[in-house]
């Protein structure tokens, strides 16, 4: 290093210079997208935070029906009786068809050592042992025989009032007594849990958030826009989508139920690209020397203008939203006191569907705007999607007979573009999906 | 690394802060530098467009490229290094280096100028941004990035010989510029 070098390094090596007022903008604006806060895990936290609040419900409805046991009579009414004796699971299953009766099932004067009385008007104190005679149509599970049953109720130490699922459950536990078929005792000096359902009323809601994929499907309607439609696959790419809403739960029977509500989907794509505006006009110059006897006499300076290709890369999120609302059909496959696992098909109605982001325009090279409500995207979106086909797998977990959490894997299928007839490509979605959520039995 | 740098985060937090994406760290780093980056790519530039230009390509790298710094030198000394590789890859892109150095003619040596050390920092580089292309690469990694002749002929694949050439006849006419300029005898 001379002294010149050292004048130089030694006055510029830490020199500043103002910059330009909009440098940062123009980098910012280079820059990918900031990252979510949310990261992958955000779909565990979902699911953890729906738990949470269903045991949080759980427990706050387990508390309130402790306060009615203690504090309130039950009223149930005009619903179907079920009653199921365990005893030792050998003498069958006792079924009570008490559909007719409005049972009532007071606390403060039932319960204690006098015993309970069954009968039109419900449970209450009474001195005469529990008497379930033929007007009860009581009957043995495949043996349809009308009979009586003489329970001696003051043994009975415990009685529980478990509401479960759809069902208000009795449950008699540690019965000391007989209890006779006819002449033949059928549970003696056993310990006897006979257990009685009442089915509620059928009108749940159900709130859900889904955690979806969604490929796109691109068509074109000509052989020479196939490689426009490989262009614009291979430049969006499908990354996270979901979808949340509402829906009522209405049940037609003991299988069958509709459901309808209001249902949100986003549909999310990066579409990355090189920035055709970021090429660069350089000037180039090449010296070529011209030799004589091994030494160069002169020069030629030749000056070419390129274009350098851009290199900057910029990545757009694209959104295609839609407000739907869903029209469908259950039907129960398994349904017991803890879980029920049912069949969902129907149909989504689209209300509107909104697109936002950016694509590469059938020409290749420009980028087409492909907001549905402004520009010319407002010309090649529908605003309105038609109908789209829904299966799916219900398996829901009974909290508590109000509240349910649930599971379901599921598919949605667009039938039609969400382009209008004049644009060179057909765009579909098929979405598949695991949706969860609660349900609140009224 | 300094403890305390932005708005109570040092550059640890900040850096850690961009690669999360987080655009206000990324801003705070940008003014941190900015200013001495610009310095920088001002002397690699034929006129301030082209630094601009420069910085604004190499900051978009630093962001985008930031996992890759492994905290092992200075934060500034990677933002540098990349700014001046910027500067050598857009500086290859433009122009092509393609000399033939008879170095018998080439004087090593010449008296410096006391005029050099009263000149001021934009006089100074307004010397270097006159220089061609290749003088001016070569100095600036040699006189004031301190880089060698090796690395530079690597960086630039060109031959030792005409780094050292370049660096020469960029010297010389540095003098004969401020000769012109102030009329001050070589």
């Amino acid at each position: 290093m001379n002294s010149i070098d050292k004048i130089f390094r030694s006055k510029l090596s830490h020199h500043t210079l103002e910059t330009p007022d909009d440098a940062w903008t123009n980098i910012a604006s280079r820059l990918p997208d900031q990252k979510k806060k949310f990261s992958p895990w955000w779909m565990i936290v979902s699911i953890l935070a729906i738990v949470s609040s269903s045991v949080a419900t759980f427990l706050y409805f387990k508390k309130d029906m402790l306060m009615q046991e203690m504090n309130s009579p039950v009223q149930i009414s005009d619903q179907e009786f079920i009653a199921t004796n365990y005893h030792e699971q050998q003498e069958g299953t006792l079924i009570a068809e008490l559909s007719k009766y409005e049972p009532t099932f007071d606390r403060n004067n039932a319960g204690n050592d006098n015993g309970l009385k069954f009968s039109k008007s419900g449970f209450s104190k009474n001195t005469e042992p529990l008497i379930l005679n033929s007007s009860s149509n009581l009957e043995f599970f495949n043996q349809p025989e009308k009979t009586s049953f003489e329970i001696n109720t003051p043994l009975i130490n415990k009685i529980y009032f478990r509401p479960i699922s759809n069902f208000l459950k009795f449950e008699i536990q540690n019965m000391k007594g007989n209890l006779n078929y006819g002449n033949s005792p059928i549970g003696k000096d056993h310990s006897i849990c006979p257990t009685m359902e009442i089915q509620k009323k059928k009108l749940s809601l159900e709130l859900y958030v889904s955690h979806d994929y969604a490929p796109k499907i691109l068509k074109p309607l000509s052989e020479d826009m196939l490689p426009y439609a490989a262009i614009r696959m291979e430049t969006e790419k499908a990354s996270y989508s979901f979808s949340a809403g509402l829906r009522f739960n209405y049940q037609l029977s003991d299988k069958w139920s509709v459901l309808s509500g209001l249902n949100y989907s986003q549909i999310n794509e990066r579409f990355n690209y090189i920035d055709p505006e970021s090429n660069q006009t350089r000037e180039i110059t090449i010296k070529d020397y011209i030799y004589q006897n091994g030494k160069i006499v002169d020069s030629i300076i030749n000056k070419q203008t390129v274009i350098i290709p851009g290199e900057t890369k910029l990545s757009v999120k694209n959104k295609y939203s839609s407000v739907d609302i869903p029209v469908l059909g259950r039907f129960r496959v398994i349904d017991n006191s803890h879980i029920n696992i049912s069949g969902i098909a129907g149909i989504y109605l689209n209300v509107s569907s909104v697109t936002k982001g950016m694509a590469f325009d059938s020409d290749n090279i420009s980028i087409l705007d492909i907001s549905n409500n402004s520009g010319i995207g407002k010309e090649i979106f529908k605003n309105y999607l038609g109908i789209s086909p829904y299966i799916g797998l219900n398996v829901s977990y009974h909290i508590n007979p109000s509240v349910d959490f649930f599971a379901e894997p599921h598919a949605r299928f667009q039938t039609s573009s969400i382009t209008k007839a004049d644009y060179p490509l057909t765009q579909r979605y098929n979405t598949y999906g695991l949706t969860t959520g609660v349900k609140y039995n009224f | 690394m300094s403890p305390l740098l932005v708005n109570g985060k040092t550059e640890k937090d900040l850096i850690k802060a961009c690669l999360s994406g987080d655009r206000q760290a990324q801003r705070d780093v940008f003014y941190m530098y900015s200013g001495k980056m610009m310095a920088v790519c001002i002397r690699f530039s034929r006129h301030r467009q082209e630094a601009e230009d420069l910085l604004q390509d190499s900051f978009v790298k630093i962001f985008t490229h930031l996992k890759d710094f492994e905290n092992k030198g200075s934060f500034e000394g990677w933002i540098r290094r990349i700014i001046v590789n910027t500067a050598i890859k857009n500086n290859l892109k433009k122009s092509v280096i393609a000399e033939e150095i008879d170095l018998d003619h080439i004087v090593e040596e010449m008296s410096v100028p006391e005029v050099f050390s009263v000149l001021s920092e934009e006089e100074l580089i307004k010397l270097i941004s006159g220089l061609p292309d290749g003088y001016r690469m070569v100095f600036n990694l040699f006189a004031i990035e301190g880089f060698t002749h090796k690395e530079i002929s690597e960086i630039l694949n060109i031959e030792e010989s005409t780094s050292r050439s370049q660096l020469t006849k960029a010297r010389k006419m540095l003098k004969e510029k401020v000769n012109d300029l102030y009329k001050v005898a070589v």
